[in-house]
C-alpha cells in the first residue's frame, strides 16, 4: 500500500517537473505576500432573483448566526453553502433535498469513520457534484500535490 | 524582432543545429522548445522524422487535438504512414473517445501493419466504457500470454465490480429511513438518519396527543421533509460508492495501461 | 532609448570583434540580451542552446545559473532550484558555489519554504567564518524571518549586520502595531465582544456581545424558574456557542489584522526598499 503511495506521489511529482514549460509563460510580478485566512464571499448571486433572495438569506444567516458562534462545520463546503450551490446547480426542490440530506449526515456523530476525503484545511471534503446524481465524481486530488519532499 | 533577425545567421541556428538541440530538447521532455526547433528546421528542409516527432510532441504535453491532426495528415505512400496511423487511433484511446476509436477500426482493413495493436486498443477500451463487455476470449486472441493473463485480471475485475443499485438503495430507505444508506455502506449515516426520522415523527405524533396542533404539523413537515432528503440521500450514496469503485479501477487500469505502454512498440530508437 | 537597440549594440560588439569561441560567446550574449528585455521563457531555450552547444563545459556554471534566474523571475521556484543546483555542482570556483548557494537560499525564502532557507543559512554559517559572508548570512536569516512572519528574529539578525540598518525600522513598525492575539482572546473571556472591539471589529463585537447577553439571559432564567432541562439545552447549545464563537472570533480577527500587517510591510519593502531582496 505504502509503495503504491509512492509510485502514485512519484508520478504526480515527475509530471509537475515536466510540465512548467509546456506552456509559455511570462514574468512574476506578484508581491511579497503571507498567505492569509479565507474571508466569506458575501456577495449577491444576481443570476436571477430566485438565487438573490437566496444569497440574501444566506448572507442574513452568517451575518446574525454563523459568524458568531465559531467554527462549526466539519464540511467543505459548509451546509450553508452547500445548499445554495446545490439550488444553484439543480433546482429549488432538489436543492432541498440534498440539503435535507447533507443535514443529516452533519448530525452523524461519527462521520469521521464515513468514506469522506480531508482537504487541506482537514475539513471533509463534500462536493455539491458528487450529489446531482448526474454521475459527475469529484475526488480531492490537488491535497497530495504538495506532499513531495522539497529541497 | 530586430533581435531574432540578428540571431539568425549564427552557427548555432543553422538548419542542422536546430535538429541537433531539438532532438535534445525533445529526449529531455522540453517538448514545446524541441517543437519550435523541429519546425525552423522543417522550414529548411523536410523530414518525415522530425514530422512525426512533433505530433508525439503534441502528445506527450497531452495537446490531443494538434497531435491527432499532425498523424491524420500522413498520406498512405509515407514511409511513417503506419505509425502516425497507430498514432492516430491511440489518440482516440488517450481522449477518452472510445466509441470513435472502435468505429475507426472496424474501419481499417487486416492488412495495415498495426491491426493487431489497434484491435487490441479498441478492445481495451470496452473496460473503460459502460458499454458490455465482449466476450473474453476476443480479448485472448489479440494478447500474447504474459498480456492475456494481465488484461484478463482486469476483465474479471470489471465484470465483478461491486456496483449497489440506485433504486434499491431508494427503495429500501422508502420503507425504513436510512436502510438505503446502510445497503450503500454509510451505516453511519443510515443509523442517523433513522433516529433522526424517528425522533421527528415522534415529536409530530406527541404533539398531536398532547393537542398542540400547530407544533404537530411542524414536526409532521419537518419529517416529510428529512424522509423524502434520506430516500435522495441513499439514491446519491449508492451512485457514489460506484463512482468511487469505478473511478479507482480506471485509475488503476490507466497506470497499468501507462507502464506497459498500452501494449505497443515504444520508439526507445528516437531518443538513443 | 529602445532598450532592444542598445541590446543589438551590445550582441554586434562580442559578436564581431571576438575571433575565438565566437558562437558561443555570441549565443551567451544573445540569451543575456532576452533575459535582459525580460523574456525569460525564450532565455532559458537560448541558454539550453548554449549548453547544448557548449563542448568544453566553459558555461556550465554560468548557463545552469542563469536558467535558474530566469526560473526565478518566472515565479517557477522549483524550476529554479533544480538548475541553481546545477549551477553548484558545475561551479569551478568557490565564489560560483556560494553564489548558488545563496539563490537557493533565497528562491526558498521566495517559495515560503523559509524553514529550509534558514537550515541552509545554518549550515553555511558553520562553513565560513570571514566577516562578509556572516553579514550575508544573517542578512538572508532577517528575510528568511519576515517571510516566516518572525519580525523579532528578523530585527535581531539586522541589528547585529548594523545598528542602524534600514529594515529595522520596518521590522520596529510591525512589531509595534501588530495585535496580541492571548490578550484579545482573553479580553473576549472576560467580556464577549471585548477581543473584536479591540481589532477593530465593532459591529461583530457588539453582535456577539447581544448574542451572549440574550442566551446568557435565558439559560439563567431558566434555571431560576426551576426549568433545568431548558436551562442545560439553552446553555449548550446556545450560550456556550456563541460564546465560544466569541473567543474564537477574537482570536481570528487578530490573526488576520497581523497578517494584513505583515503584508503592508512586505509590499512597503517591495516597492521601496533599495537594497538587495530574495
Amino acid at each position: 500500500m505504502k509503495f503504491k503511495l509512492l509510485l502514485i506521489l512519484s508520478f504526480v511529482y515527475g509530471n509537475l517537473i515536466a510540465q512548467t514549460d509546456w506552456e509559455r509563460w511570462d514574468a512574476d510580478n506578484s508581491v511579497f505576500q503571507l498567505k492569509g485566512i479565507q474571508e466569506r464571499d458575501y456577495s449577491l448571486d444576481k443570476s436571477n432573483v430566485g438565487m438573490m433572495a437566496l444569497t440574501a438569506l444566506r448572507d442574513l444567516y452568517w451575518f446574525a448566526f454563523s459568524d458568531l458562534d465559531g467554527d462549526n462545520c466539519p464540511f467543505h463546503p459548509t451546509c450553508s453553502s452547500f445548499f445554495v450551490e446545490a439550488v444553484k446547480k439543480t433546482n429549488l426542490l432538489q436543492g432541498l433535498l440534498m440539503f435535507a440530506d447533507r443535514f443529516t449526515r452533519d448530525t452523524n456523530f461519527f462521520k469521521g469513520f464515513n468514506h469522506y476525503e480531508i482537504d487541506e484545511t482537514g475539513k471533509f471534503f463534500d462536493p455539491v457534484d458528487n450529489y446531482t446524481l448526474t454521475g459527475t465524481y469529484i475526488r480531492k486530488q490537488s491535497y497530495h500535490k504538495r506532499k513531495y519532499k522539497l529541497k | 524582432m530586430p533581435i531574432v533577425l540578428l540571431a539568425q545567421p549564427a552557427e548555432l541556428f543553422q538548419p542542422g543545429n536546430r535538429l541537433k538541440f531539438g532532438n535534445y530538447l525533445f529526449c529531455s521532455n522540453d517538448y514545446l522548445r524541441a517543437i519550435d526547433e523541429f519546425q525552423n528546421f522543417l522550414k529548411y528542409k523536410k523530414n518525415d522524422t522530425v514530422f512525426f516527432k512533433i505530433g508525439l510532441a503534441y502528445e506527450k504535453m497531452r495537446k490531443y487535438d494538434i497531435a491527432q491532426l499532425y498523424f491524420a495528415s500522413y498520406p498512405e505512400k509515407n514511409a511513417f504512414y503506419p505509425e502516425a496511423r497507430l498514432e492516430f487511433h491511440k489518440l482516440f484511446f488517450l481522449k477518452k473517445e472510445f466509441s470513435a476509436l472502435r468505429e475507426n477500426v472496424a474501419r481499417t482493413g487486416k492488412n495495415f501493419e498495426y491491426y493487431p495493436e489497434i484491435k487490441r486498443l479498441s478492445y481495451i477500451s470496452y473496460l473503460f466504457d459502460d458499454t458490455d463487455l465482449p466476450d473474453s476470449n476476443n480479448f485472448k486472441l489479440w494478447f500474447n500470454n504474459s498480456g492475456q493473463k494481465k488484461i484478463i485480471r482486469y476483465y474479471r475485475i470489471k465484470l465483478n465490480l461491486p456496483q449497489k443499485s440506485l433504486t434499491v438503495a431508494g427503495m429500501l430507505s422508502a420503507v425504513i429511513p436510512g436502510l438505503g444508506k446502510i445497503y450503500a455502506g454509510e451505516t453511519g449515516d443510515g443509523i442517523t438518519a433513522l433516529i433522526v426520522n424517528g425522533l421527528l415523527g415522534f415529536l409530530a405524533y406527541d404533539n398531536f396527543r398532547a393537542g398542540h396542533k400547530f407544533r404537530g404539523w411542524l414536526f409532521s413537515g419537518l419529517t416529510a421533509f428529512f424522509y423524502a432528503g434520506n430516500i435522495y440521500g441513499s439514491v446519491a450514496a449508492a451512485q457514489i460508492y460506484n463512482n468511487k469503485i469505478k473511478t479507482g479501477y480506471k485509475q488503476e487500469l490507466e497506470m497499468f495501461l501507462e507502464r506497459e505502454n498500452y501494449f505497443l512498440p515504444d520508439y526507445k530508437n528516437l531518443c538513443k | 532609448m529602445n532598450k532592444n537597440l542598445i541590446i543589438i549594440i551590445i550582441i554586434s560588439l562580442t559578436a564581431f570583434n571576438l575571433p575565438a569561441q565566437t558562437n558561443l560567446r555570441w549565443q551567451a550574449a544573445y540569451a543575456d540580451s532576452l533575459f535582459a528585455s525580460a523574456q525569460y521563457f525564450d532565455a532559458i531555450t537560448e541558454y539550453k542552446r548554449l549548453l547544448f552547444f557548449d563542448k568544453e563545459n566553459k558555461y556550465s556554471f554560468s548557463g545552469n545559473y542563469k536558467i535558474g534566474l530566469s526560473y526565478k523571475k518566472g515565479g517557477k521556484f522549483d524550476d529554479a532550484i533544480k538548475y541553481f543546483r546545477l549551477a553548484e555542482k558545475n561551479a569551478k570556483r568557490d565564489s560560483g558555489k556560494l553564489k548558488a548557494k545563496f539563490q537557493i537560499i533565497r528562491t526558498n525564502i521566495l517559495r515560503g519554504t523559509t524553514e529550509i532557507a534558514l537550515n541552509h543559512l545554518r549550515q553555511l554559517a558553520k562553513e565560513l567564518n570571514d566577516s562578509l559572508s556572516l553579514k550575508k548570512i544573517r542578512y538572508w536569516k532577517g528575510w528568511a524571518f519576515m517571510f516566516s512572519d518572525k519580525w523579532d528574529s528578523a530585527k535581531a539578525e539586522f541589528t547585529r549586520i548594523n545598528p542602524n540598518h534600514e529594515l529595522i525600522k520596518i521590522c520596529d513598525n510591525v512589531i509595534n502595531q501588530k495585535y496580541s492575539v492571548t490578550f484579545a482572546k482573553l479580553f473576549s473571556y472576560i467580556l464577549p465582544g471585548a477581543g473584536q472591539f479591540y481589532t477593530g471589529h465593532y459591529l461583530s463585537g457588539l453582535m456577539s456581545l447581544g448574542m451572549n447577553v440574550l442566551w446568557g439571559y435565558f439559560t439563567v432564567k431558566a434555571f431560576i424558574a426551576d426549568r433545568v432541562f431548558d436551562g442545560i439545552v439553552t446553555g449548550n447549545l446556545l450560550w456556550f456557542r456563541f460564546y465560544r464563537g466569541n473567543f474564537q472570533n477574537a482570536e481570528k480577527f487578530a490573526l488576520q489584522k497581523n497578517i494584513e500587517i505583515a503584508n503592508e510591510a512586505l509590499r512597503k519593502i517591495q516597492l521601496e526598499y533599495k537594497g538587495e531582496k530574495p
